[in-house]
């Protein structure tokens, strides 16, 4: 059974043009225009997945109200905000709504498909907890779980979102090594990244990580490159 | 030269100094004409006596000299006394006369031989009562020597010598001198005036000598018998100062020389006039008889002790504040007036004759009233005279004469009062203007303060504008209310252009989102289009207008994470040599390199070294790309009065002088268009966007060899 996967979006040539090529990717895609219209469409069931633009016509936060909504419905389906909007403000305080991911538009289709099935992963992982940790692995403190794609550190899991997760696998993968910034922004897989956005990545993955641990300092700065996990504190 | 608004006040308040001006010139007419005033009230009473005395001739007549005789140097005029006077040394038998005594050595414009001893001065006034005449010396002498009762010549003394001349031309010569005080012996002399002509002393002339404190006074007794109406007369004070030497050092005459031709006639007064005039005197007021030769026939009344009653009289009235505001003012009133003196003196030299403008007038039959000084020049006096006819005749004149310092006296008072006022008047205004422009420039250079604070050096409005006065409902109230309406829509048109570049980039985003998975789609749809060459620059198109409109919302961004940023102290030494090796290592495409100076001492400052790296990757990046090829890029770090420097170099295109200043403005580049690598200017704007996070600034100028540009970065160094 395919997956069924809600995309609201209220300009129609990127409505459909995502539709297109999802549905090529063998997804079930329904498509809406307005908040009002995604949430008559919810009552026949939830999807999959939603993929939500955050201006919906004349609502300019209309897709945190529809986040809003569908988490009272669901807490664990997987929310993808796809925006124009790039502010830091924005991406917190919709990743603060448990969205899954933020992706700023322009957004490379294949690059979503492939975040899409990650994501898909991940849930399929939580609804089904414990069957097999094969793909987990251990850097001293930290732990990688490749299948959840989920991480701990000192035995805590850290709640990082889809990017935050492969950065910080990226980092630790080869620690001591220098990852640039070149590297993290096929990492994150999104089209276009700026250094100042791998910044911002960074610093929330330290505060993340710094709510566990107040002495944590693995992942440092190489000023003008990129970052590096260091082993040793 | 700049005038500030207080001293352009100072300057009005100064025109307040034309209240004493103007005090002033109505006091003078004020003064003007009381003057005039008591100048009509003598005239008037100068034309009553000259009525009592019109038409009297006899009252002219010639008993005392005929009328045709011209009065001459040397003639003396014998004043008539109220009684007879006791040769004793007491001098207030002569109290009606004293004031009409004469001053030797006489000083007089006629004659320029001075006396050659002027230590030497007496005064002597001679009086007439009925069969005698008397005369009084008062002599001004330090040393008084008294005659040696021993020796025989009468010259080795301090003595009064008298020359009388009868009707027959015979000369006699008399020696008043004595050997103690007291009753004086008279001889009659020889020629050399040497030695007595007989041993008898001559007992017709009594005299009678007493010290005083600066000299002596003489009282003397002449029969009228010695001395007949044609007889001529002469007296001299002979000075001796050497006890033992014992010579005349000066003699004093009462005739200009001692020629015996030159002797003076003896006038004696008219009886008649004196009565009656003594009946009009008055006190303050002094009465001539003048006749038409100009000799003075008499005189009475006295001039002085009128002026000081006239100023006590007024103190005395003074109210407590104006007796405390004189108190402060006295030596301004010092300054600028001189009080009238109560206690002048007007004692002519010479009373016999007077020979003033205001005589020719009056004896011409015209009634005049003058003004003069009075002889020590302490006092203006008035005078008015009025002719005395005698049928149609001009038989001689009244002076009537009186101090102006009545006058003088009002005028200083009303000036003290002017003075006074203005004082006080001009210190009430001051202090009150004072205080108004001191309050109205501080509100001025407040809202002066404030309005130039409000936008930053680098022309950024700030957030927080403290716009003073803003509830006044004067016009500065309005000028800041304006001023603050001015600035809040200058604000809100600078936000909007600041966002303009954001918005710009949110609503391209979604079209640039369409033509993106538009050619994506395209791409699987038809694989074949996906290796074409024309897709490819399309995609290349889209990825550099992504990157463009990235950069555009990069500075909004940033701004809003340096809001949240933490600061943290860290090593800008370390951090510099890693960025510099990271930079090296991920740009192997730039080969010329570096040249990057340390200092040998650790340097930190307080930051985000994120941050503080991208502006070094905007800098870096703008020097390489600026560097003519083959040119190194230097970096230097240095301190500086606690502020850290941070130098970078580039050989290469200077900059524009109009561009140094507008470098860090948003979309301002000087890179020439159409470059792969476009920023839209935003580079140097988030330079300055992360320095004025850090609190320090960021200036671009040419080097000093200006072949080249040099961007230096201030931040304050962490304690």
């Amino acid at each position: 059974m395919s997956r069924s996967i809600a995309i609201v979006e209220d300009d129609p040539d990127q409505r459909e043009n995502y539709a297109d090529a999802l549905t090529q990717h063998g997804f079930d895609v329904k498509t809406y225009a307005s908040r009002p219209e995604a949430l008559e469409g919810f009552k026949g069931g939830l999807p999959d997945l939603a993929i939500l633009d955050i201006m919906l016509g004349d609502e300019p936060d209309g897709g945190f109200d529809l986040c809003r909504d569908l988490r009272g419905m669901s807490s664990n389906l997987p929310i993808i905000f796809l925006t124009a909007r790039d502010s830091d403000i924005d991406t917190v305080s919709g990743l603060r709504l448990d969205a899954w991911d933020y992706l700023t538009k322009p957004v490379n289709l294949q690059y979503l498909a492939v975040r899409i099935a990650s994501l898909f992963r991940i849930a399929d992982t939580l609804s089904s907890p414990g069957k097999n940790n094969d793909d987990k692995y251990q850097h001293g403190d930290l732990e990688i779980d490749n299948q959840s794609m989920s991480i701990s550190w000192k035995d805590q899991p850290v709640n990082l979102t889809l990017t935050e997760y492969w950065i910080v696998e990226s980092l630790a993968r080869r620690p001591g090594h220098v990852r640039t910034y070149d590297h993290m922004m096929q990492v994150t897989r999104q089209s276009m990244v700026e250094r100042n956005t791998i910044n911002g990545y960074i610093r929330r993955i330290r505060n993340k990580f710094k709510a566990i641990d107040h002495d944590f300092n693995r992942i440092q700065t190489v000023f003008g490159v990129g970052y590096r996990w260091n082993t040793a504190p | 030269m700049k005038l500030s608004i207080r001293y352009k006040l100072l300057l009005v308040i100064m025109t307040l100094l034309l209240i004493p001006w103007m005090g002033y010139q109505y006091v003078r007419e004020m003064k003007a004409f009381v003057l005039q005033g008591q100048e009509d009230a003598l005239l008037t009473t100068a034309s009553a006596v000259a009525t009592v005395l019109h038409d009297r001739p006899e009252l002219f007549s010639a008993e005392t000299g005929g009328p045709d005789m011209n009065f001459e140097a040397g003639d003396l005029q014998a004043r008539q006394l109220p009684g007879p006077v006791r040769i004793d040394g007491e001098l207030d038998d002569w109290a009606e006369i004293i004031d009409q005594r004469t001053r030797y050595p006489l000083i007089s414009k006629t004659d320029p031989i001075q006396p050659d001893q002027p230590d030497l001065t007496y005064e002597h006034v001679l009086g007439s009562w009925g069969a005698y005449l008397y005369a009084l010396f008062l002599v001004r002498d330090k040393d008084l020597i008294y005659r040696d009762p021993n020796s025989r010549p009468l010259n080795q003394n301090d003595h009064l010598r008298l020359y009388l001349r009868d009707s027959n031309d015979e000369l006699t010569r008399y020696v008043v001198t004595e050997s103690k005080p007291g009753r004086m012996d008279v001889y009659s002399m020889d020629e050399d005036w040497i030695y007595p002509l007989t041993g008898e002393p001559v007992y017709e002339i009594i005299s009678y000598m007493k010290p005083t404190k600066d000299g002596y006074a003489i009282e003397l007794r002449i029969p009228h018998n010695l001395v007949p109406d044609d007889a001529r007369l002469a007296l001299a004070i002979a000075d001796v100062d050497d006890v033992k030497e014992r010579t005349i050092t000066s003699l004093v005459s009462t005739s200009p020389t001692r020629k015996s031709t030159q002797l003076g006639r003896v006038l004696t007064p008219a009886p008649e006039i004196d009565r009656i005039l003594h009946a009009l005197d008055k006190p303050g007021t002094r009465i001539w008889v003048i006749d038409q030769f100009k000799r003075v026939r008499a005189v009475v009344g006295d001039l002085s002790s009128i002026g000081s009653n006239i100023t006590t009289s007024i103190d005395s009235n003074m109210k407590s504040l104006q007796v405390w505001m004189d108190r402060i003012l006295a030596p301004i009133y010092r300054l600028i007036l001189k009080p009238p003196e109560g206690n002048f003196s007007d004692l002519p030299a010479d009373t016999r004759e007077r020979d003033e403008e205001i005589l020719y007038q009056v004896l011409e039959g015209m009634p005049a009233t003058d003004r003069r000084a009075s002889i020590d020049k302490q006092a203006q006096l008035l005078m008015a005279a009025h002719p005395i006819w005698s049928g149609g005749e001009i038989l001689g004149a009244i002076i009537v004469e009186q101090s102006g310092n009545t006058a003088t006296a009002l005028q200083n008072r009303l000036l003290q009062n002017v003075i006074a006022v203005t004082v006080i008047v001009f210190m009430i205004v001051s202090i009150a203007l004072m205080t108004f422009t001191w309050r109205l420039t501080r509100r001025i250079r407040k809202l002066s303060r404030a309005s130039g604070l409000a936008i930053s050096p680098e022309g950024r409005m700030r957030e927080e504008r403290k716009i003073p006065d803003q509830r006044s409902r004067d016009e500065i109230g309005d000028l800041s209310r304006s001023i603050t309406d001015m600035l809040s829509r200058l604000s809100h048109y600078n936000r909007y252009l600041e966002s303009m570049p954001d918005t710009l980039a949110h609503e391209l985003n979604n079209p640039l989102n369409v033509v993106n998975s538009s050619l994506e789609n395209l791409s699987t749809h038809h694989p074949v289009i996906s290796d074409s060459k024309y897709m490819e620059r399309a995609q290349n198109g889209v990825n550099r207008l992504g990157s463009l409109l990235a950069s555009l919302t990069e500075a909004g961004n940033l701004e809003e994470a340096l809001k949240t940023e933490d600061h943290e102290r860290f090593n800008l030494n370390e951090m510099l040599a890693m960025y510099m090796e990271g930079y090296q290592e991920s740009h192997p495409e730039f080969k010329a390199g570096f040249i990057v100076q340390l200092p040998e001492h650790q340097v930190y400052i307080n930051g985000s070294p994120d941050h503080i790296a991208q502006m070094l990757d905007k800098l870096v990046d703008n020097a390489i790309d600026f560097s003519s090829p083959g040119q190194k890029v230097s970096i230097s770090l240095s301190v500086w009065h606690q502020e850290v420097v941070i130098k970078i170099m580039n050989i290469g295109k200077t900059l524009p002088e109009e561009m140094q200043e507008r470098l860090f403005d948003p979309m301002v580049s000087i890179r020439p268009t159409g470059t792969v690598r476009s920023h839209l200017g935003m580079g140097l704007h988030i330079v300055r966007l992360i320095v004025d996070a850090h609190g320090g600034t960021a200036i671009a100028r040419n080097n000093e060899a200006e072949n080249g540009v040099v961007f230096e970065i201030q931040l304050p160094v962490a304690g």
